[in-house]
């Protein structure tokens, strides 16, 4: 009986952490960039998307050239170094050139006029992946099925959602390190409150921006990443993850990473329950949460910058 | 105090009448009540143009709350969409086939909408709202597509040709002789009674005080004026003219899906036209319509990848050109104004 009910539980609780890892890499990159340089981009998902669509590359590339003739532990190694290392520094560069090319001109505008600025981002990045890859869905499990399943209360697992989840811990803890004890991550916090300042006291304000910009879309790229052997990906499914982005950062709260770890369990189960239970309004019932958190405290659940 | 700004609004209306511009924009809507006998169009000609007005209230109405209240919302989609499924769904369920009854139902939909959507969404501003407005929008989007049973799903729902004042034109004059002598007329209607209800708010009290909220809230709120509630009658009343437009595109199009009205690309679009035309300018929006639609019949003939084309120039509007075709058309104006005042001096 009890054993019936965990084989049922289980696989839920596991998507939910699976989801909630994704949605912290995409949601924490966000509220970086917004939070501390300023920056309100409504086409950080599509970095994601982006690092999904490279990895759904990078996989049956390495699978095609080196599949054959090593074995299944070497070509897991190779394919996790591509997934973990390659594809967000791919994401990143990308980033960058963006950055360079199409965000400065917007960063002096209102927060109102970089939403539409970046809107057509969206746009111009949807129709590029679409013009590289097609539109049709990309999936490449390879890494999951290499990585295999667990067997518990009778049922398997993939193991890569717990590997998804380990990541993502170790990513967060890194972060939180990195805010809290380094001199960059310091600067950072210092600009958030007032980079003129900060640029007074000397420091090179704009590398800071990019050192911490980079960081932001490859956290993101990451998530594409992570995400892609679980699950397929389309340009399509871009607008839900700037909607569940957003989500993160306003029922966490601005430039929280505690808020964005909270908000992205929550919805991460939410989601997933939802989805077992009331599958018609799984997604419903996020954005109702994410409006429900907004009215009763609009700084977020850990948010204490005014909104 | 009603006198004085009886007259003060009948001098404006002259003022502006006799100006070249008032002079184009009466050319205009002769031009346009004149289309469908003009020699060399045909139902192509007179089908887009219609379409580019159902728009242009829609882009109007959104003006109200990005030019005249200072709230941007990513969800005007849930209100043009709302107002059409309303439409839709009535013709699907009932025997209601009435043009003068539809309308009202969908104009109804759309309040309703705007009122709950509104109320929530005015707790905040700037993003804040923008955002809640996208999330709330999405909302009614999913619900849509998955209730498939009762809103037909992605398939969406057909909306035949209605009757109008009782009489079926369809029957008695095929669908091109309906499109060019009937649907065309309510629309530009429609679109005419709109505009001129849109600009006698703006004109008004309501439509200062809007500015006002605009300009500087917590000066409008220390003279008193309620800035949560203003903002969400601007809601309001922009979400009732989107539901008209909505209503006109939907009866114009024959058929209304999730995607085509209540995605929110919709309401990134009409956020597009009214940029594009110019958001500091009442009558911008329209020409931001009228710019859009055919850019973007353009771009679908040139490229698979349109969205690509639509995506750049709307970045490029917002980055060189934030007042729109508004801001060149004025520019130009002025230019036009300085040369002919250099040759006069010459």
């Amino acid at each position: 009986m009890v054993a019936q009910v965990l084989s049922q539980q289980v696989p839920i609780v596991l998507n939910a952490l699976f989801l909630a890892s994704v949605l912290f890499l995409l949601g924490t990159g966000l509220s970086i960039i917004y939070g501390m340089l300023n920056f309100l981009n409504l086409a950080h998902a599509a970095f994601l998307i982006l690092g999904a669509y490279v990895s759904a590359t990078v996989i049956t590339e390495v699978v095609s050239a080196v599949g054959g003739t090593v074995g299944g532990g070497v070509l897991l190694v190779v394919l996790l170094v591509g997934l973990l290392v390659v594809v967000p520094a791919i994401v990143s560069v990308v980033g960058l050139t963006m950055e360079r090319t199409l965000f400065k001109p917007i960063y002096g505008l209102e927060d109102d006029y970089q939403l539409l600025a970046t809107f057509g981002v969206i746009l111009m990045m949807e129709d590029g992946m679409k013009f590289i890859w097609g539109g049709q869905p990309v999936s490449a499990t390879r890494p999951s099925t290499l990585l295999g399943g667990v067997e518990l209360f009778g049922s398997t697992f993939p193991l890569w959602t717990l590997f998804a989840t380990g990541v993502t811990a170790v990513i967060a803890a890194t972060l939180y390190y990195f805010f809290e004890e380094t001199r960059l991550g310091k600067i950072t916090l210092a600009m958030a409150e007032n980079d003129e300042i900060v640029g007074v006291a000397g420091i090179d304000t704009r590398s800071v921006h990019l050192k911490v910009y980079v960081i932001g879309v490859g956290l993101a790229g990451l998530g594409g990443a992570l995400y892609l052997p679980n699950a397929s990906m389309t340009t399509g499914l871009s607008l839900q993850f700037v909607i569940l982005a957003f989500a993160v950062l306003v029922i966490g709260g601005l430039g929280s990473l505690k808020g964005a770890i909270a908000a992205a369990l929550l919805i991460g189960f939410v989601r997933s329950f939802g989805t077992y239970y009331v599958p018609q309004l799984a997604l419903a019932i996020v954005f109702l949460l994410m409006a429900a958190v907004m009215l009763i405290k609009p700084t977020g659940l850990f948010g204490d910058i005014k909104a | 105090m009603s006198q004085d700004t009886d007259t003060g609004k009948r001098t404006v209306i002259q003022d502006s009448l006799t100006t070249p511009s008032g002079l184009a924009a009466a050319g205009l809507v002769v031009l346009g009540l004149g289309l469908p006998y003009l020699p060399g169009t045909g139902q192509f000609e007179v089908f887009l143009t219609a379409q580019i007005l159902a728009f242009a209230i829609a882009a109007v109405a959104f003006n109200v709350l990005l030019g005249y209240t200072g709230l941007l919302s990513f969800g005007h989609a849930a209100f043009f969409g709302g107002s059409a499924y309303a439409v839709g769904l009535v013709l699907r369920y009932t025997e209601i086939r009435e043009l003068f009854v539809l309308l009202p139902i969908g104009i109804l939909a759309a309040a309703v909408l705007a009122v709950i959507i509104g109320y929530i969404s005015v707790r905040h501003t700037e993003v804040y709202y923008a955002l809640l407005m996208l999330a709330l929008s999405f909302l009614l989007y999913v619900v849509t597509v998955k209730l498939y049973t009762f809103t037909g799903g992605t398939d969406g729902v057909p909306i035949p040709s209605p009757t109008v004042a009782g009489v079926d034109y369809v029957a008695a004059w095929g669908y091109s002789g309906f499109l060019q002598g009937v649907l065309y007329y309510a629309i530009v209607l429609a679109f005419l009674v709109s505009i001129a209800l849109m600009w006698v708010f703006m004109n008004s009290p309501f439509g200062l005080t809007l500015k006002t909220i605009r300009d500087s809230p917590d000066r409008a709120r220390a003279i008193g004026i309620p800035v949560v509630r203003y903002r969400w009658y601007a809601t309001i009343v922009s979400g009732v003219f989107t539901g008209v437009g909505g209503v006109m595109y939907a009866l114009l199009n024959g058929h209304v899906t999730p995607g085509t009205v209540l995605h929110w690309s919709r309401s990134g679009e009409l956020a597009f036209m009214a940029v594009l035309g110019g958001v500091g300018s009442f009558f911008g929006p329209i020409a931001g319509a009228g710019a859009f639609i055919l850019l973007r019949s353009e771009a679908q003939q040139l490229t698979e990848y349109w969205h690509f084309v639509m995506g750049l120039v709307l970045f490029l509007v917002v980055v060189f050109e934030p007042a729109g075709v508004a801001g060149l058309v004025k520019r130009g104006y002025r230019k036009a104004n300085e040369l002919i005042d250099e040759r006069r001096r010459e």
